[in-house]
């Protein structure tokens, strides 16, 4: 029989705690991504080079809830969980801004400013449009069921590739680009 | 350069390259970004030279050209967002501390591409040539095995070349060619009834009154009226008959032909390979089969008659009208304009309002379904009034859009028939002043009321009709679509038939994912000889099942190859190639029919005999024998509730019988207790004696038989060889025999 300190250290895996501005530091890393600094009032401080943050309900509450987790690898597989962040406004400013910025490229949707030109051929769906990062082209399919609208008034679109893309309030939208989509609504 | 993308287009990259010194003919392969590293849309490209020295950054966007040595970048990652997705890769600062660095990002438009990029650097890093025939370019570069060009769009496989010589609607006709009777005979009934429905008002307005029944008139006697009304009646009768005729020979041609469009999807539907199904959901093509060949089927036989016949008539009564009285009718077309102006702004909110109504209809049904189905666990947390809440607002938003609906549909219809109306009254009026000033006789303008009914029928059918165009063609287009798919796995030209296989399985640097964004297989090699009997553990997700689904040849390897028995598995016949080998895999399907038929599945010609030691080696027969019929109980969907147990014995019998060379479990043993489980492996083991068998297995106790172990994890073999030399290695495989085994003490102590 193997000691029981042993069995542990074979399957320790890390536990998840709170972060707070008290107990976590974030830092822009050389690379332009996120570092980590852990305070522990009994220990040495813990650095992570890279974290990565993720959004527990992306849709409906993307400021609140955030998973901050060690990154993938091809040794290790799948990142643990370092901790998670309750409220992002809790912490500064700069922090907010620079997670921010990070969950805005996982959860990648640009808004769709304006809508050029739809074309319509044999079910699928030719989308010319600008939008928050610049011109795009896409094509998708099966409108009615890639246009998702929710409560409070958005709508997502999906392409044939799995892209997304939203639109905040499509009565801002100008006219010219709401007529073209407006019997999808 | 290789063909993941190349300058051949991109004569500004090239320049861009050259200006910086590098040839084109320096670079190994390539791979063209839509988004900028600061994530915008935008274009990048990132190459590796012909030695792997050097990664090259060029940004169209911003120019920007960047320079990494090859050797100072470390382990590149993909990290996989919702929708895009980034290339990483650590590298060491001036201090000489590991940072990680951003190479390029991309949006789920070209995952693959940029999976396949990463795919071959890492091979090219760890010294491997990788040419230009590599299967990995095989998703990027797919022919129509019909004319040889590549395929423009590779997640639908269809060749434009081939599909647009033969055009949809073509195409469609081709399934009526062997009716052509039928469709002479529809053909000449539509004219027919044109020509009734057209001659009606004549006789009964222009002969019957003016010449019959007006004192005026030659044939003013008795007798002519009792011929003429006869004559009415007749064409009455006969355009019955006519009806009868058309609809009978509609029927005949309609059920055949439909009938021939669901075989042939569903025929070419269950030779596509596993993938398909995973990526289409099956209500969407029960769809397939159902609506869109119906949709099809009524398009030309209640659509093109309709078109025809409304043509027709149209034609004739235009004529007719003017013929009669141009000036009146010139009065009669000033609603027509408005009419069809009507129907074709109208109609379509009346299209959508109805769509709306189907939709909300179907998620009404969808919500009934859950939670019919789900009723234990509604009832379980007392959760009925709640559910019936969620009933009740489903209800409320299917009777807002049937509101919808009427609403839409109240204020069209009675317009309409007010317009029609008018123009009648108009006629009525202006037409009685001409028959007083002698200008028409009243027969005519009978006559010309009787056409003016019946031209408004003519004007809605065209105005709704390029919707049932529309949607027709997109039945069609999904239908050929289905039709024309290729099978992503296939026999190759001159396929190596198989009798038997001895069971030597090679892996040789396999990769393989699903999805792009997760590699399940990374370069995986292993030899497995014939004779063995394999045990795979590792964690769940970690590739365990992938190896036996490539083995099956249930998908093709991104890149590396598998083979049996010497033979690359791309060249066995795929027939040959699963009648050799049996598996039982973790997701079990009974289909409706009793247990004997369940358990001959796979070899409809077995004995009874031969199933009832299928039975008994599968520890099944006992439990089958206390069911009411035996081996003739019904089970299957909705039928008989089997134990999960019951199930797995059942699917293993069901492989035994088959006797295979080659027999993989996967998990196939997992709801089961010990018990029953040792006396199953005990069975197989008699059983397939000298033959090759792969037990995937979470439970170690499961492989107790097993000579070589195989420790899967993170989509690489960590370790492989006999029980005792993987406990002295203390890996993958002694950390979960410690964790079982201290379990099973725990629970022996007590604790």
């Amino acid at each position: 029989m193997q000691d029981t300190e042993e069995i542990k250290a074979l399957f320790d895996k890390r536990e998840s705690i709170p972060l707070t501005p008290k107990n976590a530091t974030f830092t822009r890393s050389e690379g332009g991504l996120i570092s980590l600094t852990l305070h522990y009032p009994d220990k040495e401080d813990e650095y992570f080079e890279r974290v990565v943050p993720l959004r527990a309900f992306p849709i409906t509450d993307p400021e609140d809830y955030i998973s901050i987790r060690e990154p993938d690898t091809i040794d290790k597989g799948h990142g643990d969980e370092i901790g998670l962040i309750d409220h992002m406004a809790d912490f500064d400013e700069e922090t907010q801004k620079m997670l921010r910025a990070e969950l805005n490229r996982h959860y990648f949707t640009p808004e769709l400013t304006k809508i050029q030109k739809v074309t319509e051929k044999f079910g699928y769906l030719y989308f010319e449009c600008t939008t928050s990062a610049g011109p795009v082209t896409f094509v998708m399919s099966n409108p009615y069921s890639n246009f998702r609208s929710f409560e409070d008034g958005r709508v997502f679109l999906y392409d044939i590739d799995g892209n997304c893309f939203q639109i905040t309030d499509p009565a801002k939208l100008d006219k010219a680009s709401l007529r073209k989509i407006e019997i999808y609504l | 350069m290789l063909p993941l993308n190349t300058f051949d287009k991109h004569k500004e990259v090239r320049d861009a390259f050259r200006s910086h010194g590098i040839a084109d003919t320096s670079i190994y392969f390539a791979f063209q970004e839509d988004l900028t590293c600061d994530g915008h849309f935008g274009e990048e490209w990132l190459a590796v030279d012909t030695d792997g020295k050097h990664l090259y950054r060029y940004s169209v966007t911003s120019q920007a050209f960047d320079i990494f040595e090859c050797d100072k970048l470390y382990e590149p990652y993909i990290d996989n967002y919702t929708t895009s997705n980034r290339l990483l890769a650590l590298t060491d600062d001036e201090n000489g501390n590991r940072i990680t660095i951003v190479l390029g990002a991309c949006t789920n438009s070209c995952k693959r591409r940029l999976s396949a990029f990463v795919n071959i650097w890492d091979r090219v890093r760890k010294g491997m040539e990788v040419k230009e025939d590599d299967p990995i370019f095989e998703q990027f570069n797919a022919k129509c095995p019909k004319c040889g060009t590549v395929y423009p769009d590779q997640q639908r496989r269809i060749c434009e070349n081939c599909s647009k010589k033969k055009g949809t609607i073509v195409r469609m006709l081709s399934y009526f060619k062997e009716f052509k009777l039928q469709f002479a005979v529809v053909l000449f009934c539509l004219i027919a009834t044109s020509a009734i429905s057209l001659s009606g008002p004549i006789i009964s307005g222009r002969i019957l009154y003016d010449r019959v029944i007006s004192e005026k008139g030659d044939l003013h006697e008795e007798k002519y009226v009792y011929v003429f009304v006869g004559v009415l009646l007749l064409l009455g009768l006969l355009s019955v008959g006519i009806g009868i005729l058309q609809n009978r020979c509609n029927a005949y041609m309609s059920t055949r032909v439909t009938k021939r469009m669901r075989d042939d999807i569903f025929t070419a539907m269950s030779k596509l390979s596993v993938c398909y199904f995973n990526q289409h959901s099956s209500g969407r093509l029960f769809n397939r089969v159902n609506y869109d060949a119906t949709r099809i089927r009524s398009f030309y036989i209640d659509g093109v008659p309709a078109l025809l016949i409304h043509s027709l008539n149209f034609i004739g009564l235009t004529f007719f009208l003017f013929s009669i009285n141009w000036k009146l009718t010139l009065i009669v077309f000033i609603p027509v304009p408005i009419v069809f102006l009507l129907f074709k702004f109208m109609l379509p909110k009346l299209w959508r309002s109805f769509s709306k109504l189907w939709r909300r209809s179907s998620s009404m049904n969808g919500m009934l379904a859950d939670t019919l189905n789900g009723a234990r666990v509604v009832k379980a947390f007392s959760k009925e009034p709640e559910e019936t809440n969620r009933f009740y607002k489903y209800a409320h938003r299917l009777y807002d859009a049937n509101m919808q609906v009427n609403k839409v549909a109240i204020l069209i219809f009675p317009v309409v028939a007010l317009l029609i109306g008018i123009s009648s009254q108009a006629i009525w009026g202006f037409g009685g002043i001409e028959v007083m000033h002698e200008h028409m006789t009243y027969g005519e303008l009978t006559t010309y009321l009787g056409y003016l009914g019946m031209i408004f029928g003519p004007l809605g059918f065209f105005s709704t009709f390029t919707n049932l165009l529309t949607d027709t063609m997109n039945a069609a287009t999904r239908m050929f679509e289905t039709l024309d798919q290729i099978p992503e796995i296939n026999d190759s030209q001159n396929p190596v038939k198989l009798d038997s296989i001895k069971g030597e399985i090679v892996f040789d640097h396999v990769s393989f994912h699903y999805n792009p964004n997760n590699p399940i297989l990374k370069d995986v090699s292993f030899v497995l000889h014939p004779g063995d009997n394999v045990g795979v553990v590792g964690h769940t997700g970690s590739g365990k099942s992938t190896i036996a689904n490539l083995i099956t040849r249930m998908y093709d390897v991104i890149s590396g190859s598998v083979s049996i028995d010497g033979v690359n598995i791309k060249e066995i016949e795929l027939a040959s190639l699963r009648r050799n080998i049996a598996i039982v895999s973790q997701e079990i399907y009974l289909f409706r029919g009793t247990v004997a038929d369940n358990i001959r599945y796979a070899k409809p010609d077995a004995t009874l005999a031969e199933v009832i030691a299928a039975a008994r080696a599968a520890n099944a027969h006992d439990f089958i024998m206390q069911m009411p019929e035996g081996y003739e109980t019904y089970i299957g969907a909705g039928r008989r509730a089997l134990s999960g147990g019951e199930r797995q014995r059942i699917s293993i019998a069901r492989a035994l019988l088959l006797s295979p060379s080659l027999l993989i479990l996967d998990e196939a043993t997992a709801a089961m207790d010990n018990e029953t489980e040792r006396l199953i492996s005990e069975a197989i083991e008699k059983l397939i004696q000298g033959r090759t068998t792969i037990t995937i297995a979470h439970r170690l106790s499961t492989l107790r038989n097993c000579n070589v172990i195989m420790a899967v994890e993170n989509g690489e073999v960590a370790e492989m060889g006999s029980q005792e030399e993987l406990m002295e290695k203390k890996g993958v495989y002694y950390k979960l025999y410690t964790l079982q085994n201290a379990q099973m003490q725990q629970v022996m102590q007590g604790q």
